[in-house]
Order: C-alpha cells, then structure tokens, then sequence
C-alpha cells in the first residue's frame, strides 16, 4: 500500500503534476487522491496504472515468488487455520456451522472498530452460504486482508488439542 | 477486552512461564493508561492480548512465547474457557521508540496475583504515546483506526507521538516516514 503510494508521489513529482490537475485529468475525486498518498485508502494496481496513464507512465508488476515476512503469531495462526482448511468438506461445515455462528456472535460482543466487525460480518456470510473455496481462500491465505480475517477468526472449537499442538510443535 | 481480563491474562501469561514479569505490547495496552470504558469504539481491539516475555536474547524470548501459546494461545482450551485468548509474541512483533523500557505502565494489583495472594505478578504495558509510534509504524488499517480514535477522543497527544517517531530505530525509516506523514494528513483532517 505504501508502496504505491510513493511510486504516486514520485510520478506527481517528476512530471510536476498536482493534485487538483490530477483530479480533473483522471475524474478521480482530489481527495481521494489525498487519501491514497497519505496511505489513509489503499490504493489498487489498477487504480494507480490508471492515475499513472493521465501523467504518461505504465505500471509494470514484476511478478516472483516470495517467503512473505510473517511475525510469529502471524504463521503460527497460517499453519492453524491451514490444518483447518485440510479438513474443510461440505460435511465437515455442516458439523462445525453452529460452532463457527456461536464463536461469530461471541466475537461481535468482544471486538471493536475496522476492519475486525467488517471481517466477522464476512466470515458469517462465507459460512451462510456455504462458500466452501472463499472459506479455503482465507484460512490459507497470506494477504493481508486474509491474515486481518484470521485475527476474528470464529474456528474455535473445530480443532482437536491434538492436531493444535502438533501445528504448534511444528511452527520453527 | 476489559481490563480484569488484562489483569488475568497477565497473572496466566506469567504462571505459564514461571517468571514474575511480563510485557504488554499490543492494542491492549491501552487498558494499563485507560479503562475499557474510557475508550472510544472506534479503537480497534480484539479478544487477544500480545504478551512479550522478558529474557536476556531473542531466542529465549521466542521460546517462552511459544510456552504461552501452547497453553493459552490461539483455539486452545484456555480461550475455550475465558473467551479470549494470549499471543505470546517476540522482539520482532513491534516497532518501538528510544526509551520505551522506561515509561512502561505497571499494572499489578490482587487480579494479577496467584489465588494465594503471592506472587503478584506484573504486566507492563506500552506507554499510550509509545503504542502509538508502534501502530503507525505497522500502519494496518487496524492501526490507523486505533490510533485516529485516541487522537481524536484527545487520550494521547499527536506531537508527543510524532516526538517519539523520532527516536525509532534507524532500519525503519519507511515506516517511520509513512507514520509522519500519516500523522500530518490527520492533523490537516477538517
């Protein structure tokens, strides 16, 4: 997020672009723009090759494989939630569902602010429609909104002791 | 999170390790300057408290850490039974200003005491203002929500915080530019 909007900044800079020229070129609204160089809204690929385009430059994305820089609690909750999606069917949802919708309401009553009440609203509409790949998609994601999701995660009571600490054991 | 829920998860994280101290460093912190009721909704908080064990290097730290997640971490039978959950968490974690060992707030008191009475045992929370750097400094949306909220309900103060941006480690200047100028926008905010 940071940084695309440097690469803004830099961009506006050399082609001596302002703000308020940038938003009568691009019908972006001015504070928007604002938002995205202050990091306040993130700012997509698409959105920043299209702001890029009314100064006359592309943006290339190199694409490569990397290890993603997790902290500790951060992989430590991937390999949970992984092991989860492991034993993730059309079946097992139906056992878990009244866990997960519990854990849901329990968490609503416990957690404040964004993005954590906006992520517990899409874990219950992930579980009430069954979506069963959405679900896989953040419990082994390494996005950042899939890492924001698991930190609500409502998974609690899926796992056996057992398998928690084997993941546990293997997280060095 | 409420505050007696702190006290415990200090009294828990610290009978896990067999040590009488530890460090508060995530959002709930906060509790060890304000009261959950003193804090605005807006604050972003979970049902998980980040507790930084305190020994000579990083390894040790890592090690411990893993001993408070094993036993009270993330869907173990600990968050089963209190409904909320402690991240044992290493040096790495946060983001931290010059000094911020020495304004540590003490919360120590007969909730974080074992059932006999002794030990008392003792969480150490982030100073309000050093929390702050620490979340600019990560700059999550969660973060930005967290420190806006406090700004805003005027519990923390914006220059001390930019003061102290100041002070953070040399390997962290991105991250400690996007905090200022995260900082700037919010103050020009109408």
């Amino acid at each position: 997020m940071s940084d695309r909007a440097e690469v803004l900044r830099r961009v506006m800079a050399e082609t001596g672009t302002g703000q308020g020229e940038l938003s009568r070129l691009s019908g972006v609204h001015q504070p928007s723009i604002s938002q995205f160089l202050s990091g306040r809204v993130d700012l997509s690929d698409e959105q920043l090759d299209r702001l890029l385009a009314c100064m006359g430059r592309r943006l290339r994305v190199v694409r490569h494989v990397i290890e993603p820089e997790l902290t500790r609690s951060e992989r430590r909750s991937w390999l949970l939630h992984r092991k989860i999606s492991s034993q993730l069917t059309r079946e097992t949802l139906r056992v878990w569902e009244s866990i997960i919708v519990g854990n849901v309401r329990r968490l609503r009553e416990g957690v404040t602010g964004q993005p954590h009440i906006r992520n517990l609203e899409r874990w219950q509409l992930l579980v009430d429609s069954g979506d069963i790949l959405g679900l896989k998609r953040v419990l082994t994601g390494l996005d950042r909104e899939s890492i924001e999701m698991r930190e609500v995660s409502p998974m609690r009571g899926v796992l056996s002791e057992l398998d928690r600490l084997d993941v546990l054991a293997r997280v060095n | 999170m409420r505050r007696d829920q702190l006290e415990h998860a200090i009294r828990a994280a610290c009978q896990i390790i067999g040590h009488r101290e530890v460090i508060v460093v995530g959002s709930q912190a906060i509790l060890g300057s304000f009261p959950e009721r003193g804090l605005p909704a807006a604050a972003t908080m979970s049902l998980e408290v980040d507790i930084l064990p305190i020994a000579a290097d990083n390894d040790e730290t890592a090690r411990l850490a893993d001993m408070i997640e094993g036993v009270a971490g993330e869907f173990s039978p600990f968050e089963e039974l209190h409904g909320f959950s402690i991240d044992g968490v290493d040096l790495t974690t946060s983001v931290l200003p010059g000094g911020w060992r020495d304004r540590l707030v003490r919360v120590s008191n007969a909730n974080t005491a074992a059932p006999s009475g002794e030990p008392q045992f003792t969480g150490w929370c982030l100073d309000k203002e050093d929390l702050c750097v620490a979340k600019l400094c990560a700059l999550r949306e969660k973060d930005r929500n967290f420190v806006a909220a406090l700004i805003e309900t005027r519990l923390v103060d914006p220059e001390l915080i930019e003061r102290r941006l100041a002070t953070v480690a040399e390997g962290h200047v991105a991250a400690v530019q996007a905090a200022r100028r995260w900082l700037i926008a919010q103050a020009d905010k109408p």
